[in-house]
């Protein structure tokens, strides 16, 4: 545990006591990774700055164009989201993967993508989605795509201090799965994870974005199997093909969790299953 | 006699401990406060081999707070063995409580102990150790290898077979009638391999030494075996017996990683050292890397069948890594056959070959199952690939041919448990009736049928899978208990029998009720306290309802008759027409007296004295509890992910003492052999380091994971234990990994030989079968 924790109660607070702090600090929200790793001696801050009281994190909101989900938000409050069901089906789709219900009440979404780990299930829907983090800055906000927030295993685009707001994601009608295998039912890391989100028109497929996790250093957006998948007619051939391609543009690696091969065939397997899911 | 009459036994009395131990109650090794207390830590090698060519430990006793550091120049050099075990122990005497060299990543290098644990840590970290790098090696066939580094090249190790070769233990065994494979009509010899595995019990190891008023040093201790404890402390520290006492609290889970002295040596050395009292607690990456672990094997099996399912011959070879130490390498290799080869009828040839090997890995000890586990994956595979080829239902082929009420074995005389065994026959089994149920409960027939029918990638099969185990070890296990008497009628119940969470403290208690007429709390349990209880060997071998339920019974037996003796005379009746039932002495004409009436007799008026007795017992059989195994599995060929359905396991443990705590001890084996089948793998680096020595990282089936389970207990009446009691506590574990890999080849006919089942490696064989 670092010396001591802070709590702003406003960004405003935040930005003003930042250069007070020490230079080895880190963002608390959930605390289900960065507590953990401290404990195990993985990792230590001298303080963290517990962010969870700060308003409008925590917030589910709808405006005409778009969802914002804050980074706040517990895993668990999105399960119970109406409006996050209708229009992020992908990530609806992902919760009862992540991690086990007692760690969705504690860990929040915004945790999820700063950690930047590839295998993250919330954020790997989240690509699919196509959102966006709003990230701040001593008062500054920028808007980029969530998938280019990831550099890197642990590495993410964040500068120093910048805190990540919250996720928009554009209100568009469309179907969404997702599909993990890990090692068992909860607590179970993926050795490979698929998330699709599609507007399907009349059996054919206007908009398509893939997304996969544990199979490269960040979550991955599958850019070529996205693209072609727009305008086919959502057949077993297009699903075929699709599954063929996911797989060549996917390299795994192998590690103490699968090994390569294996997880470049489930990219394969578990997209065709989820495109499948989206026919019936 | 039949279970129907009983009273108290076979009943579901509640586990006597367990309302304290949901309360929270201070009951565990570490729920005490000792004034003064150090905390000892331990430097663990980080090489697989090496020897200490330089130790200095000045600059680690400057540490402010540190009071003692401990290296092999400072301890007695006493070869011995860790296992817990019967006196002499069958294990090689190779392990040293320090040494000047270490033989595994996590072997121990030096001991500390500080006010803080930060201060021993911080001590730890300033030790200078110039090693001299040893070539290591990891796999047995490599150490086996002529001109491989010797893991044991002291001179002073007794009991090592072949330390040049590096084997820890060997046996082989034949029986031969005729040349070998001549009347099969189908011979069949594959491998079939276990990984490491870990126990993973809730509570770590954790030893707290401090000493009485009297200044003798007492280790309260998380272990299975309190007296083998005390025997090996004494003996390795070299001080007396008399100086040592051994307090068992409650315990958190042992699985058999803690019939091992793996703290108590070296706390108690630390202790001795400074003075003061000194607790030593694994964390859990410690239980990881330097316990113990299930005893990885390679067991080759060669059987033939005859086109009528008549088993010709059999030969089982068992290669087990023991890793850097010879704990249990001996027994648990020989029970991988003692336990296994009997099960089946075997016409013409029988043999077996074992090996335990060592290797710059981390020490394998005694694990439930006791290589039962290992041995029965490969037999009861075999089982089912010689009714495939026969064309017979594997369930009839096992009916046909399993051991029965009144047979023997050659293989029961030629393998006992490091010696030679005890000839014996099975005097009860309900297997017969285990199998009939699990066939019921599984619908055997019905699936079997629907399953045939099958098309697309999903694929469901059925797998059956059968076992025995032991109930103690004949003629080695002794267990003895006192039982006196107060003045209310109610009795202390002193123990040897070490309660390590299974509920035997109640078991025992039961027993004693049934024997005296009275409930089972009106009996005070006591369990393994060197000073207080007498001697046990300890909780292993599946022995403590058996063996330790016996001893209780024949003590009960002699304070009944001294309380009977004592209700004559208040009654003015002849014995022999009295008898003990709901807490009082009962005459056939109809009078009776309560017990109170009898102690406060018998302690204040008359022919003053104390109702007390003891009573030892040892068994001349082990009779084996029987098991039959059923899994129902859904397979996706695609992904390679196993999935079971149903898991029913109907278990013969003659009468159970406590249903609901067998049925307990019954799902938490199987749930534990699932974990094995499904998950479990402890992974190494290339120097042997394990990668992942933590629960994040080794993966045990949560609650979520459990599949539907369902044990059935099938009552016998097994004459040589107490209330026709036989064992329950290891058998569980035997059966899901034979009987998922059989239910996986009915699926989609791919047979898995290397545990566990991970979705890469089924997916892996499903692609070589096509």
């Amino acid at each position: 545990m670092p010396d001591f924790i802070v709590k702003p109660s406003t960004l405003k607070e935040l930005w003003k006591i930042l250069p007070s702090l020490p230079a080895g600090r880190r963002y608390l929200a959930g605390g289900t990774d960065i507590v953990t790793a401290d404990n195990c001696g993985a990792e230590s801050s001298e303080c963290w700055i517990d962010i969870s009281d700060i308003p409008g994190l925590a917030l589910i909101k709808e405006t005409a164009g778009s969802l914002f989900i804050g980074s706040g938000v517990k895993i668990s409050a999105i399960e119970r989201s109406a409006a996050a069901a209708r229009w992020c089906p992908a990530l609806a789709a992902a919760i009862p993967h992540f991690a086990s219900p007692s760690l969705r009440n504690m860990a929040t979404l915004g945790g999820n993508a700063a950690n930047g780990s590839p295998c993250a299930d919330g954020v790997c829907a989240l690509v699919a989605e196509g959102a966006y983090a709003l990230l701040a800055l001593k008062g500054k906000k920028r808007r980029l795509l969530l998938k280019d927030l990831f550099l890197g295993p642990k590495k993410t685009a964040l500068k120093k201090d910048e805190l990540i707001l919250g996720f928009e994601i554009p209100k568009r009608r469309h179907a969404g799965a997702y599909l993990k295998l890990g090692p068992r039912a909860y607590f179970g890391i993926s050795k490979a994870a698929v998330a699709v989100s599609a507007e399907i028109e009349g059996g054919t497929i206007k908009r398509a974005s893939v997304a996969l996790g544990s199979v490269a250093p960040v979550p991955l957006h599958a850019a070529r199997t996205s693209a072609w998948l727009v305008n086919k007619k959502l057949s077993a051939e297009t699903i075929a093909g699709a599954s063929e391609i996911v797989k060549a543009e996917t390299s795994p690696i192998t590690d103490a969790r699968s090994e390569g091969e294996y997880r470049r065939e489930m990219c394969g397997v578990l997209l065709e299953r989820a495109l499948k899911s989206l026919a019936a | 006699m039949d279970a129907k009459d009983l009273k108290v036994v076979n009943k579901p009395v509640v586990k006597m401990d367990s309302m304290g131990l949901a309360c929270g109650e201070p009951a565990f090794t570490d729920d005490v406060e000792f004034k003064g207390l150090l905390t000892a830590k331990i430097l663990w090698s980080p090489h697989a081999h090496a020897r200490i060519k330089k130790i200095d430990v000045s600059a680690a006793l400057k540490v402010p707070g540190v009071k003692a550091v401990l290296t092999y120049k400072d301890l007695p050099r006493v070869p011995h063995t860790t296992a817990g075990q019967g006196y002499p122990e069958p294990s090689p005497y190779d392990t040293y409580t320090l040494d000047n060299k270490v033989r595994f990543v996590g072997d121990r290098v030096a001991a500390v102990a500080a006010e803080t644990p930060e201060a021993a840590q911080e001590a730890l970290s300033r030790i200078k150790v110039d090693y001299e790098i040893l070539p290591a090696v990891l796999d047995t066939a490599e150490a086996m290898k002529e001109g491989a580094p010797v893991i044991h090249d002291e001179e002073d190790s007794k009991n090592i077979p072949d330390a040049k070769h590096n084997i820890a233990a060997k046996f082989e065994f034949q029986v031969k009638n005729g040349e070998w494979f001549k009347e099969a009509d189908f011979v069949f010899e594959h491998t079939w391999s276990i990984p490491y595995l870990q126990h993973c019990a809730l509570e770590p190891h954790v030893t707290i030494a401090h000493f009485d008023n009297a200044g003798r040093l007492v280790l309260r201790t998380s272990t299975q075996v309190p007296f083998h404890v005390r025997r090996i402390v004494a003996q390795a520290l070299k001080i007396p017996v008399k100086k040592i006492r051994v307090v068992k609290p409650r315990i958190g889970g042992g699985f058999g990683s803690k019939q091992e002295v793996l703290l108590e040596d070296i706390t108690a050395a630390l202790a001795l050292k400074t003075g003061r009292p000194v607790k030593l607690e694994y964390t859990r990456k410690e239980t990881f890397i330097s316990s113990r672990t299930r005893h990885p094997s390679r067991v080759r099996m060669k059987a033939g069948v005859k086109k009528d399912g008549t088993i010709t011959d059999a030969a089982m070879e068992i290669t087990l890594n023991t890793g850097a130490y010879g704990s249990h390498a001996l027994t648990v290799m020989m029970c991988a056959g003692s336990h296994t080869l009997p099960m089946y009828r075997i016409k013409n040839n029988i043999r077996f070959v074992g090996k335990s090997v060592y290797t710059n890995m981390p020490v394998a000890g005694a694990y439930r199952g006791y290589g039962a586990t290992q041995g029965f994956f490969a037999w009861e595979c075999l089982m089912d690939m010689m009714a495939a080829k026969i064309g017979m239902d594997p369930v009839e082929f096992r009916k046909m041919n399993y051991i029965k009420l009144g047979e023997g074995s050659p293989v029961f005389k030629a393998m006992g448990e490091g010696r030679e065994g005890v000839e014996q026959v099975i005097t009860s089994t309900g297997l017969f009736e285990a199998i009939e149920k699990g066939v019921d409960e599984i619908k055997w027939t019905e699936k079997k049928a629907e399953y045939a029918k099958q098309t697309g990638p999903i694929r469901r099969g059925l797998g059956a899978a059968c076992m025995m185990q032991g109930s103690g070890i004949p003629e080695v296990d002794m267990a003895s208990a006192t039982i006196k008497m107060n003045e209310d009628g109610s009795f202390n119940l002193l123990a040897g029998a070490a309660d390590l969470g299974t509920g035997s403290d109640t078991v025992l208690a039961q027993i004693a009720a049934e024997v005296l007429g009275i409930k089972a709390d009106d009996i005070i349990v006591t369990s393994s306290d060197t000073d207080i209880t007498p001697f046990d060997v300890g909780a292993y071998a599946s022995s403590t309802t058996f063996i330790s339920g016996g001893a209780v019974k024949k003590a009960a037996e002699k304070v009944r008759d001294m309380i009977i003796e004592v209700g004559a005379r208040i009654l003015d009746e002849k014995k022999e027409d009295l008898r003990l039932e709901c807490g009082k002495v009962v005459s056939k004409s109809g009078a009776s007296c309560p017990l109170s009436e009898v102690a406060n007799t018998s302690l204040y008026y008359y022919n003053q004295h104390q109702i007390t007795a003891s009573a030892s017992h040892f068994a001349q059989s082990s009779p084996p509890p029987f098991q039959a195994n059923f899994a129902d599995v859904e397979v996706d060929t695609e992904t390679g992910v196993v999935k079971i359905l149903d898991y029913v396991s109907c278990v013969d443990c003659g009468t159970a003492i406590n249903p609901v705590l067998a049925e307990g001890q019954n799902d938490g084996a199987v749930l534990n052999g699932i974990s094995h089948t499904l998950s479990e793998e402890m992974e190494f680096s290339s120097n042997g380091t394990p990668l992942n020595a933590s629960f994040r990282r080794y993966k045990i089936l949560s609650a979520a994971d459990t599949p539907r389970l369902r044990t059935f207990i099938i009552p016998t009446w097994e004459p040589a234990g107490p209330f026709g009691a036989k064992s329950v506590s290891e058998i569980g574990i035997n059966g899901p990994l034979p009987a998922v890999a059989n239910a996986i080849y009915d699926a989609c006919g791919v047979w898995l030989f290397d545990a566990p089942f991970t979705p890469d490696r089924v997916l892996k064989a499903i692609k070589q079968r096509r």
